[in-house]
């Protein structure tokens, strides 16, 4: 049974569609990201989850349990906030105990239980400090500790890391998929850095207007992105024009870039149908005009208009002899603008985007 | 006609010349300001147009600070020797008070014809009376009535339980206060010297509330909120005017009926336009000016001819005034001078709750 | 060049603490000098003033009137003012902004007015009088003047508007998300309110309390207006004494002790925010 079951879940205000309606089941134990840009309905859609914002329609349910109706305070679920909202007036030890309290659990089990979520956030000395005198690493674990205090059937975060350096996120990162995949508590996070969704998420639910546009693993969206948005939101990428020649199997024949080529495609095009390739810059090589390929790989000539160097990695923009621009992305060699050269591909690393072009 | 007919009316002309060079030779005010102090509300346009304009005629200028006695009494003291005015109209508090202070100039009472109109009690070398207004009760009939409650007519008839939460009476800070208090205690067999009756009658009577503006005191009648209230004749006339269904009734104290309250007139001590000063005086008493202070004011005039005149052409005021001279005579007049020096502060303590 | 906006401060400093201490000094100096009458003073130091205020009941009681009329006032204005506040500063929609003008405007309104539009409301034959003895729920005329309620409730008019003003500042500095964050750890909306709204605006809630406090204990016209002459709170008290009296000096002492009471209160006042503060680990 799905922890979480969204069905038809939608949210309008006035005129405008926040959340257009949507299915989404969510595995227990799961670690599933609401990634997409601001505005996309990400952070409505983990509200109407947690109760804050009542949907327009459809209906939500937990383990089975229409929640729908509920109010937050009985959703039973921990929520860290993007501002992680600890209470400035209490203590660390009484904000991790605050949904204990309420539960009206005894003082004896409550005082056990904020020393278990202190050496699980590995913060055991800070009990008796305030909020105000902690980092915003300490701040942020706390905000886990006290989201899990009450072992919520559910863990909701709204950009948790948002607000830190790019080195603390990383260890953030890494530590609360620790202690996430140890407690295997259901987790429905949101986030628009596509980098923290890839790093942290069993599955990515890519959001744009309203709409969750691919739910997938990690790997499956970023190699097969399955609309425009998404290849581009994930990444950087190539988009090729290209023209069905007929159906073959699971798979299309295409003609682009003046090559007939035979790939995997999802979607129903049809012989004649103009669509679009999509192609990660590292999936592409740059090799001199006259080295032979291996026989998987197909080739289009062309010459360099441009070479970015980004230490680790070298971005370099090839105009193929079509006047298809490619983005090239390749180990530091030794090219110069202008250069005349062939860029190498397999067929099998290339997606066709569902939408039509 | 004979030569001693001749004679008299050669005498006559020769005196009618006589009087027309004094005419001549009446005093001039060219380029002088006179400052007075007095009520506003109206009451200063009032005086400048019956008075004032007798200044303005020979030259001068007058300008008036308003403001009610007691602040002016305050400004005056603020001023330390530098006074803001120099003629000040004041109740009878607050004369003492600038007695007391030693702020007042004398008054050379020569040059105050008019005072022939006047009783004698009504000037002295500090003071003229201005006017007079005449302390009483004023109340709802029908109310009373209703209540069976009879007619009051001394102060002390304020003190019934069929009135508690209906009575409205003069506040400390409001000129009449002392003459009351005085009629309350002159009724109970005591005087201004022997207050405490007094004291511990408004203590019983334990008004509803204690007005400081005549006017409120005529809203809260009108409004129902009290049954009572009192008030001078120049109230009751208003209200009369209004068409409000109200009574008068000129408060007893032992055997004396109605209160006198004057105001007067006193010349701030450091002025640098005395003659102006008495002259001012001395126009604000004249019989015409003072029955138009009467008519348009509902003061009643110390002027006694201004008052045959009031009582000839004024039915409102002959209504709710005592001016007849063998009634005003029997009115209480009370010594200030001889009040008990420390009746604010046992007012005070008999009203605080 | 950067221009040196801190000497513009210097002139309104400079007149302010002139104003202040120079009235302050007069009023101080008067209050040890003996009334000759008339507003003269003795030359003499004395502290036969104070012998007299803390020696007589009638001063004591009056000051206690003041101070019991300003701090009941004060509570009874918190009571009404802290929910206002609060829904006008969670307030989303668009009449929000245009109450909260209402309000300010409010606050403009001379109390006199006020006064005048209470002695309406409450007059005998006045509409609301009428309805409640028709509908006989009251046998006499609900009557405001010369009662202590009466004066409390302009006391109420007068420093609401001010009030409201503060806490909704107050309100405003209080994030939504930590009442999402308690609703989401288990907390009923009135429990939200007792375990975070109210302690985080309690200090909020004290100086505003404290501010309307004093707007109370210095009121003059409320007191006057509506007491109707037997309400004789601090401040009536030293008008008379000053004006209808004109003893300056029994007048400053009235006054300094008023002053004197009101430090009191405020420090004690702040020194138990301060503690509240420390104790939740915040500077003072």
């Amino acid at each position: 049974m799905a922890a979480v079951m969204l069905s038809g879940i939608s949210k309008r205000y006035g005129d405008t569609a926040a959340v257009l309606p949507l299915d989404l089941s969510v595995r227990d134990g799961e670690f599933l990201t609401l990634l997409g840009p601001s505005g996309c309905g990400k952070t409505t859609t983990l509200r109407m989850i947690a109760g804050f914002v009542a949907p327009s329609t459809g209906h939500i349910a937990v383990a089975g349990d229409d929640i729908t109706g509920l109010p937050p305070q009985r959703r039973n679920m921990g929520m860290v906030f993007q501002d992680y909202s600890l209470f400035p007036h209490l203590t660390i030890a009484d904000n991790i105990a605050f949904a204990l309290v309420e539960r009206r659990v005894p003082a004896a089990q409550r005082a056990q239980r904020v020393k278990e979520l202190l050496e699980l956030i590995r913060l055991p000395h800070i009990a008796g400090r305030f909020p105000s005198e902690l980092s915003g690493g300490q701040q942020q674990r706390v905000a886990l500790a006290r989201a899990l205090a009450h072992t919520p059937r559910v863990l909701l975060m709204d950009e948790p890391f948002g607000a830190l350096d790019a080195k603390l996120r990383e260890t953030m990162q890494e530590e609360l998929r620790a202690i996430q995949t140890s407690l295997r508590i259901t987790t429905i996070f949101v986030t628009h850095d596509q980098a923290e969704a890839m790093r942290m998420s069993d599955r990515i639910a890519v959001m744009n207007q309203g709409r969750i546009e691919q739910l997938d693993a990690p790997r499956t969206v970023y190699d097969l992105p399955r609309t425009r948005f998404v290849a581009d939101f994930v990444g950087k990428i190539n988009f090729v024009d290209a023209t069905v020649v007929r159906r073959c199997g699971d798979g299309v024949e295409v003609d682009s870039l003046g090559l007939r080529f035979a790939l995997a495609a999802a979607n129903t095009a049809a012989a004649g149908d103009r669509v679009t390739l999509a192609i990660r810059p590292e999936r592409l090589y740059l090799a001199p005009v006259d080295e032979v390929a291996p026989a998987d790989a197909l080739s289009i000539e062309g010459a360099i208009e441009h070479i970015a160097f980004l230490g680790n990695v070298m971005h370099t923009e090839v105009r193929a002899t079509d006047g298809t621009r490619l983005l090239v992305e390749s180990q530091p060699a030794d090219w110069t603008v202008g250069a005349r050269l062939r860029v190498r591909f397999r067929p099998t690393d290339a997606s066709v985007l569902t939408e039509a072009a | 006609m004979n030569v001693r007919g001749w004679a008299g009316i050669v005498a006559a002309l020769g005196l009618a010349a006589l009087a027309g060079t004094a005419q001549a030779q009446e005093p001039r005010f060219d380029g002088q300001t006179l400052r007075v102090a007095t009520f506003g509300g109206g009451w200063d346009k009032a005086v400048q147009e019956l008075i004032g304009v007798e200044i303005e005629k020979r030259g001068g200028k007058v300008v008036y600070v308003t403001g009610s006695p007691r602040d002016n009494l305050a400004k005056l003291i603020a001023s330390r020797g530098n006074a803001p005015f120099d003629v000040i109209e004041m109740d009878d508090k607050t004369y003492l008070d600038a007695m007391q202070g030693n702020l007042l100039d004398k008054i050379r009472l020569d040059r105050i014809p008019n005072k022939k109109d006047l009783d004698a009690a009504d000037y002295s070398d500090t003071k003229v009376g201005a006017w007079v207004v005449q302390e009483g009760m004023l109340y709802l009939p029908e109310k009373f009535k209703e209540a069976g409650i009879p007619p009051p007519t001394r102060y002390s008839d304020l003190d019934n339980p069929k009135l508690a939460g209906k009575v409205s009476f003069a506040d400390l800070a409001a000129p009449g206060t002392i003459h009351i208090l005085v009629s309350m205690a002159v009724d109970k067999g005591g005087d201004e010297t022997k207050m405490q009756p007094a004291y511990a009658e408004i203590k019983k009577i334990n008004a509803a509330r204690y007005w400081k503006l005549g006017g409120d005191a005529i809203n809260q009648l009108a409004n129902g909120d009290v049954w009572v209230s009192t008030l001078h004749q120049g109230h009751a006339a208003q209200a009369l005017d209004k068409g409000l269904p109200v009574a008068f009734v000129h408060a007893r104290s032992g055997d004396k009926v109605g209160i006198l309250r004057p105001g007067w007139l006193g010349i701030v001590k450091g002025t640098k336009v005395p003659d102006a000063a008495e002259f001012f005086i001395n126009a604000y008493i004249e019989a015409k000016a003072q029955e138009g202070l009467g008519v348009k004011r509902g003061v009643v005039p110390v002027n006694a001819k201004a008052r045959d005149a009031i009582a000839a052409g004024n039915a409102r005021m002959k209504e709710t005034a005592i001016l007849k001279a063998d009634q005003w005579n029997k009115m209480l007049r009370v010594k200030m001078d001889k009040v008990d020096p420390d009746y604010s502060e046992q007012v005070n303590r008999a009203v605080a709750k | 060049m950067t221009l040196p906006w801190p000497r513009f401060l210097l002139p309104p400093l400079v007149l302010s603490l002139a104003l202040l201490v120079g009235s302050m000094y007069v009023f101080l100096k008067g209050s040890f000098h003996a009334d000759l009458g008339v507003g003269r003073l003795g030359e003499a130091f004395t502290l036969a003033n104070y012998r007299k205020l803390f020696a007589d009941s009638f001063y004591l009681n009056s000051l206690w009137l003041t101070v019991q009329l300003s701090a009941v006032t004060t509570l009874l204005t918190i009571v009404v003012g802290v929910p206002v506040a609060y829904v006008l500063a969670r307030m989303r929609s668009r009449w929000g902004p245009v109450l909260l003008a209402v309000i300010v405007a409010a606050s403009f309104v001379t109390i006199v007015i006020k006064v005048l539009g209470l002695n309406i409301i409450f007059a005998a034959n006045g509409g609301l009088n009428r309805l409640l003895l028709e509908l006989g729920m009251i046998a006499q005329p609900l009557t405001i003047a010369g009662k202590v309620e009466g004066v409390a409730i302009g006391l109420l008019y007068f420093t609401l508007a001010f009030i409201v003003i503060l806490l909704y500042s107050v309100m405003l500095t209080i994030p939504r998300s930590l009442e999402e964050a308690a609703q989401n750890l288990g907390a009923s909306r009135w429990r939200m309110h007792w375990r975070v709204i109210l302690p985080l605006a309690l200090p909020g809630i004290i100086a505003s309390g404290l501010i309307g406090f004093n707007l109370c204990m210095g009121a003059f016209t409320s007191a006057a207006l509506i007491g109707a002459g037997k309400i004789l709170t601090l401040p009536v008290l030293i008008q008379r004494t000053v004006i209808f009296d004109t003893k300056y000096g029994m007048g400053a002492t009235l006054a300094v002790v008023l002053l004197v009471t009101g430090l009191a209160v405020n420090l004690l006042s702040i020194l138990l925010v301060s503690r509240l503060n420390a104790a939740r680990g915040m500077t003072a």
